[in-house]
């Protein structure tokens, strides 16, 4: 609660009365109960963006990690009372002293300094690394020409950089339009900065996002050149994403575990694709020295793909290609489950049923009750396989009578998440794909707009989610 | 409002085999059987539903319902404005199943999200394990949208969605932008310092 309130009072204040600021938030802590009656430091602790104000008895304590403009607000609040004591636990004595020294500088209503400060507001809402960015900026970029680009930003009420509509991340898209005017203007002038952005000091998410901005800006410029340096730039940001290698490694493992034999799709509770079924190895020697075949592959080749295409949108389009892929592997194995279930129903035995019924370890087992054996098994093969079980009662349709007529139409078969997600998330476990995550990132990331608004996100969301069992499950 | 059409995210969740995709089908192309294919693809699917005063575009998203994928399900629910939790009313476990869902969305999931408690089968009366009464009670409690569906003979199920919604605000959805003034704010900014 608290922390709201100091937010919003952070957010209300123009830039040049931090001390308000301060005096206000301090307000804000002696109102906590345990303020006074404590005789311990740093009782109310009020999480606040990304570092934490904790007030003592004998004034604000700052954490080390105060990286925000906010920070420095309640610091030089601090600073212009003697009274009070300023601490930074664990802060280099170094950044301490420039700290305060932009402090100082910046009150003295240096223009140059006062766009950072307004840049560094509007960024602390989502990052804790501005103050960062504005001095890396103010270094390489006069100050003048700050605040040129502050004043065209001003005069064009129509934004060059319009956020898609519609979207969530509007607030995101406000925030950093005006980061990117500037930041712009520094590439056009120097495009060799684009590979510099590791040196800004940010993490990978914040390069990252910043380089994907001015990739948008110069893809709505027409800056062809650029827009490409930008997007492999975006790219070696990403590729800073730690969890990449814990994906890898997982998957990396797992082949390891199986080689020779092929990952069995059973491990994520995916089906095996019946027509590999009927063997009794329950899968398909592709000949001496080669893996076995589970039914996927051309799925998994797809999904290889994406490491070849290097646009988003078109990476994205990959993903739905192997969406489709999977869809038509389901189908086809629908048509070979609807007819081995058929000569089972027949009394034609198969152990093709035997291997797939028992295969499918993890799937739900409807107990029907009182049926023959041969009904039972069917009825399982039939739901458990292909999940032949649209419009639910169907299978208890076909089990009583299982002849062809209550089949009029091949009754088509819904394929929902249950059989899709565990086949998609084998086929990312076969695929080669060495910065999964990275990936992820790029494609929900710099897809066109227009597309992720699509079932695309769904499809990204199930690739995300894939990725998250993958790293966390064991095996 | 008329003449506006809402986009609602929806999640389906519910264990495997109650029956989630077919209802989704059932509501999404009700002309099911003239189709061919061997298989519809039902991870996916939208449907609009127009009401008297405004139109709502579900985009319906479906989960894998198995317990070893549950660990997944934050990842679809997030941003979603509905959520429908699918119980077999001839399986009792299911329904279990779907109460835990329920904790977990009111626990964990946007406190505004529309909650609905689908039992499915319900044309396969003479294998209910679960009372209609003690789960209009439980839902009652909870304040969740209760109806018993049929995929298989379409019963309750458009009603359901439509139920969904009715109960869906129709706010614009400028409320985030506005909520945090930035532009306005930073252009007052800069009048004051220069």
């Amino acid at each position: 609660m608290a922390s709201l309130l100091a937010e919003s009072v952070a957010l209300a204040n123009p830039a040049q009365n931090w001390q308000d600021v301060g005096r206000a938030l301090e307000e804000l802590f002696l109102m906590q109960d345990n303020y006074r009656t404590s005789s311990i430091d740093f009782k109310p602790r009020i999480p606040y963006g990304s570092f934490q104000v904790k007030s003592t008895p004998s004034g604000l304590l700052i954490d080390a990690d105060a990286k925000t403009l906010q920070a420095q607000a309640l610091m030089r609040h601090a600073l212009t009372r003697q009274s009070r004591t300023i601490e930074l636990p664990s802060a280099n004595v170094e950044r301490r002293r420039k700290l305060s020294s932009s402090l100082r500088s910046s009150a003295k209503g240096d223009p140059a300094e006062n766009v950072c400060l307004k840049l560094g507001r509007l960024v602390a809402m989502q990052q804790g690394q501005v103050d960062r960015f504005a001095s890396k900026m103010l270094q390489i970029y006069p100050a003048r020409d700050l605040e040129v680009a502050e004043r065209r930003l001003r005069e064009s009420p129509t934004d060059s950089l319009s956020a898609p509509s519609g979207r969530a991340e509007e607030l995101l898209h406000r925030v950093h339009r005006f980061l990117t005017q500037i930041s712009w203007k520094l590439v056009e002038a120097n495009p060799d900065t684009v590979n510099e952005s590791k040196e800004f000091g940010f993490d990978a998410d914040f390069c990252f996002d910043m380089t994907h901005r001015l990739f948008e800006a110069a893809l709505l410029e027409r800056h062809g050149d650029l827009a490409e340096r930008l997007l492999f730039a975006a790219s070696a940001c990403a590729a800073a994403f730690e969890d990449d290698s814990l994906v890898h490694e997982k998957l990396c493992d797992l082949q390891k575990t199986y080689r020779g034999r092929g990952i069995p799709p059973a491990l994520f509770g995916a089906k095996a694709h019946p027509q590999f079924c009927t063997d009794a190895s329950c899968g398909k020697e592709l000949g001496p020295g080669k893996s076995f075949a589970w039914g996927w592959e051309e799925a998994v080749e797809v999904m290889n793909r994406l490491t070849n295409e290097s646009l988003p949108t078109a990476k994205v389009e990959t993903i739905l290609e192997c969406v489709a892929e999977i869809h038509r592997g389901i189908a086809s194995s629908a048509a070979i489950t609807m007819s081995i279930h058929e000569e089972d129903a027949m009394g034609v035995s198969s152990d093709g049923i035997e291997d797939a019924a028992s295969f499918h370890i993890e799937t739900k087992s409807e107990d029907t009750g009182a049926r023959s054996r041969l009904e039972k098994d069917a009825t399982e093969t039939l739901a458990e396989t292909t999940e032949l079980e649209e419009l639910d009662g169907s299978a208890e349709s076909i089990s009583p009578s299982p002849t062809r007529q209550t089949m009029p139409f091949k009754t088509p078969k819904a394929v929902g998440a249950d059989d899709f997600v565990p086949i998609f998330i084998y086929v990312i476990a076969c695929s080669n794909l060495r910065q999964p995550w990275t990936l992820h990132k790029f494609m929900s990331t710099l897809a066109s707009d227009s597309l992720l608004s699509t079932e695309a996100k769904y499809w990204l969301t199930v690739l995300e989610s894939g990725l998250f069992f993958l790293a966390n499950a064991e095996f | 409002m008329s003449g506006k059409t809402h986009h609602s995210k929806l999640v389906l969740l519910g264990d495997t085999a109650v029956g989630k995709s077919c209802l989704v089908v059932r509501f999404v192309r009700d002309e099911f059987f003239e189709f061919q294919e061997p298989t519809i693809g039902a991870a996916f699917l939208t449907q609009t539903v127009t009401l008297d005063d405004a139109t709502v575009k579900f985009e319906i998203w479906d989960t894998a319902g198995q317990e070893r994928y549950r660990s997944l399900a934050p990842m679809y629910y997030r941003g979603a404005s509905a959520a429908v939790v699918v119980y077999d009313m001839t399986n009792r476990e299911s329904y279990d199943g779907a109460k835990s869902w329920i904790t977990e969305l009111q626990r964990r999931g946007d406190p505004n999200v529309i909650l609905a408690l689908a039992g499915n089968k319900v044309d396969n009366e003479e294998q209910r394990q679960v009372p209609k009464e003690e789960v209009q009670e439980y839902a009652n409690e909870n304040g969740i949208v209760f109806f018993e569906t049929s995929a298989k003979t379409a019963q309750n199920v458009r009603e359901l969605f439509v139920e969904i919604a009715n109960k869906l605000p129709k706010t614009e959805q400028a409320d985030e932008a506005s909520a945090f003034p930035v532009t306005d704010d930073v252009s007052e900014e800069k009048r004051g310092c220069c």
